[in-house]
């Protein structure tokens, strides 16, 4: 009960931030992920540090895989929320039938778009891009679809209404902002999702020849896959783990 | 109980038809294209269904020790698996095998793909250990004297799989994906490389082929999955 | 006097190094039944535990018990094992020749259609018929001892009250010994022979038994200020192969006058609409037909400028009153942003005095404006609800069970505040409850609704005297402790009996019942009931 009055004055905001302070693999997580963000921007300093080798390689390459996964999440991830809003909102016929779709095309093994599309059509980065952009879509649809569908739902909204509110003002100034912090959650796992998928097709020589994914494929005999690996291996997890907390932290419904 | 996994099954089956239609008839390589597919299909679900097998009966144990024996060593372990599945994802842990056996045969690629599915098998079956315990049903049995091993066996155990087996669907399509990436670089013959090179030389009708059974494998794989579901928890059967 | 088949000593139950229960001494005879009472969080189900010798990791129990050879314990939040059949359930207590033993364990706890209910799955069955489950699972093993914690907490009260009076009943019978744990709303104390409180860790004699409240003064009478006719409230369920509308009705034909200052209660149970009915008057549920008049004026059929303007007049008060607020907004800001919706033609200094006083009219320190709702106790939400209610001055206030969510001290602390609220200022209650006692208490007049239908309405203090309807009857049973005579479980809304909705529980059903669905008689002025046999004269206490 002590805790309790100390946290009665914070907002959930600050509440989700203590909460994702607290869970340790996150908080890691993201110190880790500050490294690697830090050691890329830094990479042509270090690059001295070290000979030319697979070392700074994996440095210099760590640039274009983040940026990479960056955008591809971004353009997936706003793509899938417009899908699982509108597969909410639309209503019986034409929203179920969103929502069926994505949940139909997210048990696919969509790490394969890449490839299919390169047999298809061709080797255009352009298309590689959307192909793996395309691949954390129905993901994230069905993510944001289960949020859009729950957040009509709350008592307060009743309440609010008999305080006066309109309609309108109800949806943009309490469910929506209220839906931000459980749709981040949501999101976040698009950005390891896209890094792997880009990673998987790079390793095979069907995406880009710039990123951790290509070194590890061409690297030759012996150790010079590891500093990419370890460095893709450790991105990820960071990621994984930061989105654990993201998750953790807007758990609704926590008294 | 029989009519659900029927159903279950065949439902998925229309679209996977659907599928190897398209590749063989919508592609000028057509049909030969398909059965050079289908010739290779056999090897990757084996390569598939052994690495989910393997990865499944080794997280499983690890996932419950880390919730019934937490300060064990074994449940260390447990708890800290949870963690890399992430990190070593399919095709990495293909690649790192690869360079340190070379290639090798599909048991070894087989170990490797069952990495991220032992770690993601052992997270959720803590979980699901976590959730089980929480419901009232496994104390309300041992509280009408049914014993702490019974309990265990019969009434907390096929609890703590559910989610285990909930997400069957998505390991496998998630360990089909790192197959096609495995059988690429440990040189096996199966669908999967016939995918990758496929795609290295922009051959549409073998690429369609290809990912058409791969995606068929994956639902039916899927099926499976959700009758294994059904049988754990008889509420998964109703619709 | 037998000798006791359950002896605790010193019993003490810690965690750690943290003592949560300290030297409890009990013990229960043959054919005795124990209530133990307190707080939420006190520690009885640990204590219950340790008496059963089942501690959670973590946790010790000190003391000496000395315990019977066969015991049963149905823990709180007890449920059946979802992957199981019934009859595999019973096998695994009972050996192999369950079934007849099984039959008669269930039919003990009143479950209708036994032998085929024991091959289903848990999920199939209602959530009634699987507490009755669960309990008669326990029952079954015949143990010597039985320690139930919170049996049936879920339930309606009538449905409960009549599962705590089956198993004493059981008990009594069989000559074992039932130890009932429960918080004092849980009804647990009713049935028992002897009653024990856990407060702070001790255990001890329970505290004064409060004065059973007697019902409201018959009001003063005069015009209605609000007026509501035939309401009835439907929901679309989908489209019939014919292209038509199913719907599923939910409120029918129900209506009553409010005079001004005064009460009334909506009491009912779970599926009895009275929550419905007080959303359709607020419009916060569209009503499918029917009158609701507000001062001579039709509100269903206002129009949205009107009806906002209206809404400074009617306030709601919401059963979970932290559900009802925005979690990422303060308090204050709630409370303004009302305050600024209902009445925009004042300014911000204006609004902000009012949000201060509707604070300080609810009981609470300035203060709370900073708070966010996820730091409000139940009962500091449940005002800060109030509060926000308060604020336009209304002077109607229709409550959706506003105590429901409430400890005995909050909710005490509520309803005198409506109660004040109401001599002080004049304002027009209307109070949907399950609670019996509360209803009477506040109510000047009484609907009593089952299956969207009013089935017996009247002055409180009438209605008390002399109820005519069986349901009536039971809720005011289960109100005063004593166990109601409805078998059974409630019908689900979507497969209603024929004729009166509940001839499947009644003690006086026959066949007329199954054919015609009973109108509303008049009994005598004012007091009126949907009964065919309500003028069957008992006197018979508890309701039979």
């Amino acid at each position: 009960m002590q805790t309790h009055f100390d946290t009665a004055t914070d907002s959930p905001w600050r509440i989700a931030r203590r909460r994702f302070a607290a869970h340790r693999p996150a908080t890691h997580g993201l110190a880790l992920l500050m490294v690697v963000v830090v050691g890329d921007i830094l990479a042509p300093q270090l690059e001295e540090l070290f000979t030319d080798g697979p070392v700074t390689q994996a440095l210099r390459a760590g640039h274009a895989t983040l940026a990479f996964a960056a955008v591809a999440a971004l353009a997936g991830a706003l793509t899938g929320t417009l899908w699982g809003v509108l597969a909410a909102g639309l209503g019986r016929q034409v929203g179920r039938a969103l929502a069926r779709a994505a949940g139909w095309l997210a048990a696919l093994p969509l790490a394969l778009l890449p490839l299919v599309v390169a047999g298809l059509a061709g080797r255009a980065p352009l298309l590689f891009d959307m192909a793996v952009t395309a691949s954390v879509v129905p993901g994230v649809a069905v993510a944001v679809h289960a949020i859009a569908r729950d957040a009509a739902r709350h008592e307060f909204q009743a309440a609010a209404e008999a305080a006066g509110l309109s309609r309108r003002a109800i949806l943009w100034r309490h469910t929506v902002p209220g839906a931000l912090g459980p749709l981040l959650a949501a999101l976040w796992p698009a950005l390891p999702r896209a890094m792997a998928v880009e990673s998987m097709a790079s390793l095979l020589g069907l995406g880009s020849s710039q990123t951790w994914g290509a070194l590890i494929g061409t690297a030759g005999s012996g150790f010079t896959l590891l500093p990419a690996a370890v460095l893709l291996a450790a991105t990820l997890a960071a990621l994984h783990a930061v989105g654990a907390g993201l998750a953790d932290a807007f758990a609704g419904d926590r008294p | 109980m029989l009519s659900f996994a029927f159903r279950h099954f065949f439902g998925t089956l229309p679209a996977v038809l659907l599928l190897a239609v398209v590749a063989a008839y919508a592609t000028p390589a057509g049909p030969e294209g398909l059965a050079r597919a289908a010739a290779g299909l056999p090897r990757t679900a084996a390569l598939v269904a052994g690495a989910l097998a393997v990865g499944l009966a080794a997280g499983i144990p690890f996932g419950l020790l880390a919730h019934y024996r937490p300060r064990s060593p074994a449940g260390r372990l447990g708890r800290m698996l949870g963690g890399i599945g992430a990190a070593v994802p399919g095709f990495l842990a293909a690649a790192l095998a690869v360079t340190a056996l070379g290639p090798g045969s599909s048991v070894e690629a087989a170990a490797a793909l069952a990495v991220p599915i032992l770690a993601e098998a052992a997270r959720l079956a803590r979980r699901g250990a976590d959730a089980a315990a929480e419901q009232g049903f496994v104390l309300a049995a041992r509280g009408r004297g049914v014993s702490a091993r019974h309990a265990f066996l019969h009434h907390a155990l096929p609890a703590a799989l559910v989610p285990v087996v909930g997400v069957l669907g998505g390991l496998a399509a998630a360990t089909t994906a790192g197959a096609v990436a495995a059988e690429a670089l440990f040189g096996l013959p199966g669908t999967g490389r016939m995918l990758v090179e496929a795609a290295r030389a922009g051959d549409a009708g073998g690429t369609a082929a290809a990912a058409a059974l791969l995606a068929g494998l994956v639902l039916l794989l899927r099926a499976v999955g959700g009758i294994l579901c059904g049988h754990l928890d008889p509420r998964a059967r109703v619709g | 006097m037998s000798a006791p088949l359950l002896r605790a000593d010193g019993l003490t139950v810690r965690c750690g190094g943290d003592v949560i229960v300290l030297n409890a001494d009990f013990e229960i005879r043959p054919a005795e039944v124990l209530a133990i009472t307190g707080p939420a969080g006190a520690g009885k189900s640990l204590l219950l535990r340790g008496a059963a010798g089942l501690m959670p990791r973590g946790y010790a129990a000190d003391g000496e018990v000395a315990r019977p050879g066969r015991l049963a314990l149905v823990p709180q939040d007890a449920d059946l094992t979802p992957h199981r059949t019934l009859a595999a359930q019973f096998a695994e207590v009972l050996g192999p020749d369950a079934r007849p033993r099984a039959v008669t364990a269930l039919e003990r706890m009143e479950v209708s259609a036994a032998a085929r209910r024991l091959d289903l799955y848990p999920h199939e069955l209602p959530d009634g018929i699987r507490m009755r489950a669960v309990l008669a699972l326990a029952l079954a093993t015949g143990p010597e001892v039985l320690l139930a914690d919170a049996p049936g907490a879920g339930l309606d009260p009538t449905v409960r009250a009549r599962l705590l009076g089956l198993l004493a009943a059981w008990a009594r019978e069989a000559g074992a010994g039932l130890i009932l744990a429960g918080r004092a709303a849980d009804g647990v104390a009713g049935p028992a022979d002897r009653v024990l409180r856990l407060d702070h860790g001790r255990l001890g004699p329970p505290a004064e038994a409060a004065e059973p409240p007697s019902p409201a003064a018959r009001g003063e009478g005069g015009a209605p200020v609000l007026s509501v006719r035939d309401l009835h409230v439907a929901f679309p369920l989908g489209r019939t192969w014919r292209g038509g509308t199913r719907w599923l009705t939910v409120v029918e034909g129900v209506g009553f006058e409010l005079p001004e200052g005064e009460t009334v209660a909506l009491l009912g149970e779970t599926g009895s609409g009275k929550s419905m009915v007080a959303r359709a008057i607020l419009r916060l549920i569209p009503a499918s037909s029917g009158r609701v008049a507000w001062h001579g004026r039709d509100l269903l059929t206002l129009d949205p400028p009107s009806l906002h303007h209206t809404r400074r007049d009617m306030q709601a008060l919401f059963p979970d009153p932290r559900k009802a607020l925005d979690p990422r907004i303060s308090v204050g800001e709630q409370l303004a942003e009302a305050a600024g919706a209902l009445i925009p033609e004042e300014d911000e200094a204006t609004l902000r005095l009012r949000v201060a006083d509707a604070l300080a009219r609810a009981g609470l320190p300035a203060a709370t404006a900073e708070h966010y709702p996820a730091g409000l106790t139940p009962g500091e939400a449940a005002r800060v609800g109030l509060a926000r209610a308060l604020v336009p001055h209304p002077r109607l206030l229709v409550c959706d069970e506003p105590t429901a969510m409430l400890d005995p001290a909050d909710r005490e602390a509520l309803i005198e505040h409506l109660l004040h609220l109401q001599r002080q200022r004049g304002v027009s209650l209307v109070l949907a409850t399950a609670d019996a006692a509360l209803a009477w208490r506040v109510g000047h007049r009484v609907l009593v609704l089952l299956a969207g239908q009013v089935v017996e309405e009247a002055d409180a203090a009438t209605l008390l005297a002399d109820a005519r309807h069986p349901y009536t009857r039971a809720l005011i049973a289960t109100g005063e402790g004593r166990m109601p005579d409805l078998r059974g479980d409630p019908p689900s809304a979507l497969r209603l009996p024929s004729g009166c909705p509940l001839r499947l529980r009644c003690p006086r059903a026959r066949d007329t019942c199954a054919d015609v669905m009973p109108a509303l008689e008049t009994v005598r002025p004012g007091h009126r009931v949907a009964c065919h046999y309500w003028d069957e004269t008992t006197s018979n206490p508890d309701g039979s």
